[in-house]
């Protein structure tokens, strides 16, 4: 079920609304059994036997838990349990995403001929998964302890975040869920819950697929493209991506909002980055956190104890050698951005795009670490920091976009020659599609003008809503002060402007569209 | 049930909780009034004929001839409104004619509501041409109803409460998502109407009704063509129901099917049972003739509407009763 649907809006969202304050009059095991039996409806939605196999994830991982932390007495070492666990969760995933992209990489190296369908990936395969892994990992390390049955199947299945996130970590959520305060609809909480899903429904449906047609008609142009509409494909397609992937980040904390539950952020305002270390802590915060925690670190710890064993030093000056920064910088951050390309999908497109930004996070590290005789910002003026600052933020998003080209494309041919097309090596061509007539294309070059005046000029969301502390934690960067006129507030005024958000996003819901995340 | 309101905990900041109330309150209103807007809108008379869909201002143009008195009222879907021309039919037959058009969408929202509000104000025309395409000939009982929105604009402005209750009770979803549609269709409208010069009711008065909202289509391409059509049988029931309804000692009613282009399979077309409604089978045109349409070509480029025009003048000696002539 979309969340940009009638369906979900009038039907699923109202009656787990009623459902949860009716069930809240009675037990809090009856609110997170409701909720939980919700979030399963939501999944049976799109396709009802895949429920099957999120429960059959669900239990196996419970199973697996309940022997990790010996609430089922056994004599096997817990790190046996979970490693078997691991095997099991990530052979169910590579089964679904990868086993049959494999073989037909297989088949076309040895130029069989034969080529075999995919199978339809179970929609959220990777977030659920993920999640689980986590909390066994942490379980068997002593930081998590075992919960009970409702609240784990919650805690996996609720449906915010079941089909594209955020990845949910158990110590943000079961603390939450085991509150007895909680489980009545509270006014405050649904204003602002309600409000920051209109934001998000708003991005995707009026922003996000208005931008889609065109990147469309870019990656489906027969032939190589000319350099004014690579770029225009290209830069549509950042954009769709932004407010696509925003939107439905704003919806997911929205609703879990209105339930009285905080989820933590994923989204903060990426193209402002001014690095490439700082977008990866702005853009799926939440996988940038996972990965770090799961892959990035538990390497590096390992590096630096052969090291260590080798009687090698491990320090910031060691990092800055050559020889140090290779091995306790570089090898770690292009592995782990190796494994974040592949989580995004089977092939070399998935793959190159995650090697690129490991290229991109190396060569910022390398820029802090080895640059000699940085400028003191304090010493430069205010015109030089700004102008510092705004090259930063566009060498920045052109390098994002740059990898989308891998990201969004359906090969890496296609990728590299809408990379040729923006450098100018297919001609400068006409600005319009064949499709399109000039008017169109007018119109579409005013809308990424305002796209992008959103982007860089406006305050995101959750900075929006900041006074009422929207998600578990803000980002750094959304602490800054605004203007008291932009942050939202329960008044008439507010609500005359979201509720005619929420119109004007109800007239474009008539064809529902999905969301590009769903994919992974 | 009532939402809870007090011991609002420390993530809601300095707020009184009634305010959220109000918040949500102010919340609900909205959307709903904003909703119900276009069923206002619409019926502000002149309404339709500057801020309508495409079609708007020639089906308005068909519920505001009262007094016209025509000798001859043509009634059809979009290619009566596109194919004839009124004018060159006035002069050539030296009677009054005028269009009451419709199109596909329209026709089947609609019914024949527009022919029984002319009958009301005007006095009984000699003839009533019914000139349907070949898929309307059963307007009133067709499953996907296309275009469905301007005769929901129509409905909406002139229909009783009860056939707008009975259109939603067939075609529910339309129904509900109507006021939906009210406003991307006003705002491309708006902006094609500040873009020309010429007021759009202003044309469709001056052709008595012949309307062409699709001048700038290109033409089909010529050569050997295919129709989209797969040997299926075309009902006919609206076509004779409407020619018994309307026939009176007074009125004389002729059914005309629209011609169709000359492709290699229109004989699926021309060997239909025409016969029973009863009805000449469809004149074949050059596919040249035709309008490139998206579904099928029904619709004439301007240049082939003084011959489709004569032809039908032609059927219509033919057909008029002899106190008419």
């Amino acid at each position: 079920m979309l969340f940009n649907s009638y369906t979900f809006l009038f039907g699923f969202l109202p009656i787990a609304l009623v459902g949860y304050q009716i069930a809240g009059h009675f037990h809090r095991k009856a609110v997170v059994a409701w909720l939980g039996l919700m979030s399963i409806a939501f999944y049976a939605y799109w396709r009802p036997p895949y429920v099957l196999l999120l429960l059959a994830s669900i239990a196996l991982n419970y199973l697996s838990a309940a022997l990790i932390s010996r609430h089922i007495p056994n004599k096997i070492s817990s790190r046996i349990w979970l490693w078997l666990a691991i095997v099991l969760n990530l052979g169910v995933l590579g089964y679904f995403k990868y086993f049959f992209p494999l073989l037909n990489f297989a088949a076309s190296v040895g130029n069989s001929g034969r080529h075999w369908s995919n199978v339809v990936l179970p929609l959220g395969i990777s977030f659920f998964t993920f999640t689980q892994i986590a909390y066994l990992v942490d379980l068997q390390q002593g930081i998590a302890v075992q919960e009970d049955l409702s609240s784990y199947i919650l805690f996996v299945s609720f449906f915010p975040h079941l089909i594209a996130g955020p990845i949910l970590h158990h110590k943000d959520m079961m603390p939450q869920f085991r509150q007895d305060c909680l489980y009545r609809l509270r006014k405050d909480d649904l204003a602002v819950g309600f409000s920051w899903f209109i934001m998000g429904l708003g991005k995707k449906v009026l922003l996000a697929d208005t931008f889609a047609s065109t990147a469309t008609l870019a990656y489906a142009f027969p032939g190589p493209l000319p350099a004014l509409l690579a770029w225009r494909g290209l830069l549509c397609y950042a954009l769709q991506l932004y407010f696509d992937f925003s939107g439905y980040s704003d919806m997911a904390l929205g609703l879990a909002r209105m339930f009285s539950i905080d989820f933590p952020l994923n989204f903060a305002s990426p193209y402002k980055s001014t690095s490439i270390i700082d977008f990866w802590q702005r853009w799926h915060i939440t996988l940038t956190n996972y990965i770090m925690a799961y892959v990035y670190s538990p390497l590096q710890f390992w590096i630096s104890r052969r090291r260590q064993e080798q009687g090698k030093k491990v320090s910031r000056k060691a990092q800055a050698t050559p020889e140090g920064f290779l091995n306790l910088i570089a090898l770690p951050t292009l592995f782990t951005l190796f494994v974040a390309g592949l989580w995004h999908g089977a092939g070399w497109k998935f793959i190159i795009y995650g090697l690129l930004h490991g290229v991109y996070i190396t060569v910022n590290h390398a820029w802090r670490i080895f640059r000699r005789n940085p400028a003191e910002p304090a010493l430069r003026t205010p015109a030089s920091r700004r102008a510092t600052h705004v090259l930063s933020v566009l060498v920045t998003f052109l390098a994002v976009m740059v990898s989308q080209a891998f990201f969004r494309a359906a090969d890496c041919s296609q990728a590299v020659s809408m990379i040729a097309g923006l450098c100018g090596f297919h001609g400068r061509g006409a600005f319009h599609f064949p499709a399109e007539g000039t008017p169109m294309a007018a119109v579409d070059l005013l809308e990424m003008a305002i796209g992008f005046a959103i982007v860089w000029g406006l305050p995101n969301t959750q900075q929006i809503l900041s006074r009422f502390h929207p998600s578990l934690h803000l980002s750094q960067w959304d602490e800054a002060a605004l203007p008291p006129r932009i942050l939202w507030l329960p008044s008439p005024v507010w609500a005359i402007v979201m509720g005619c958000l929420f119109f004007a996003a109800l007239v474009a819901v008539q064809n529902p569209s999905t969301f590009l995340y769903f994919q992974f | 049930m009532t939402l809870e309101s007090d011991g609002l905990n420390s993530q809601t900041g300095p707020e009184s909780p009634w305010r959220f109330g109000r918040y949500l309150r102010w919340l609900a209103i909205v959307p709903p009034m904003l909703y119900l807007l276009p069923l206002v809108l619409i019926r502000i008379p002149g309404y339709e004929s500057h801020f309508g869909s495409p079609f708007a201002p020639a089906l308005e143009y068909a519920f505001d001839a009262a007094g016209q008195n025509a000798d001859i009222v043509i009634f059809g879907d979009s290619a009566a409104m596109i194919n004839i021309d009124p004018v060159q039919m006035s002069s050539a037959l030296g009677l009054k004619v005028i269009n009451l058009p419709n199109t596909a969408g329209s026709l089947s929202v609609t019914g024949d509501i527009m022919l029984q509000n002319y009958s009301r104000h005007n006095k009984p025309p000699h003839l009533i041409v019914g000139y349907f395409t070949l898929h309307s000939l059963d307007y009133l009982h067709r499953k996907a109803i296309p275009m469905v929105y301007e005769g929901q604009e129509m409905l909406v402005d002139h229909g009783a409460f009860a056939q707008n209750m009975d259109f939603a009770r067939s075609h529910p979803s339309d129904f509900l998502l109507f006021p939906l549609r009210f406003y991307p269709t006003t705002v491309v409208t708006l902006v094609r109407t500040l873009a020309s010069h010429k007021p759009r009711s202003q044309t469709v008065i001056a052709g008595q009704g012949h309307f062409d909202p699709m001048s700038t289509h290109a033409a089909f391409p010529s050569g050997p063509c295919q129709l989209p059509l797969s040997g299926e049988d075309f009902p006919m029931d609206s076509a004779r129901e409407f020619r018994q309804k309307y026939t009176t000692p007074q009125t004389a009613v002729l059914v005309y099917v629209s011609p169709i282009a000359a492709c290699t399979n229109a004989g699926l077309v021309t060997s239909q049972p025409f016969a029973a409604i009863p009805a000449a089978t469809p004149r074949l045109l050059p596919p040249s003739s035709f309008k490139s349409d998206a579904l099928f070509p029904a619709h004439l480029m301007p240049a082939a509407v003084p011959g489709a025009t004569a032809q039908l003048i032609e059927a219509i000696q033919k057909a008029l009763p002899a106190t008419a002539k």
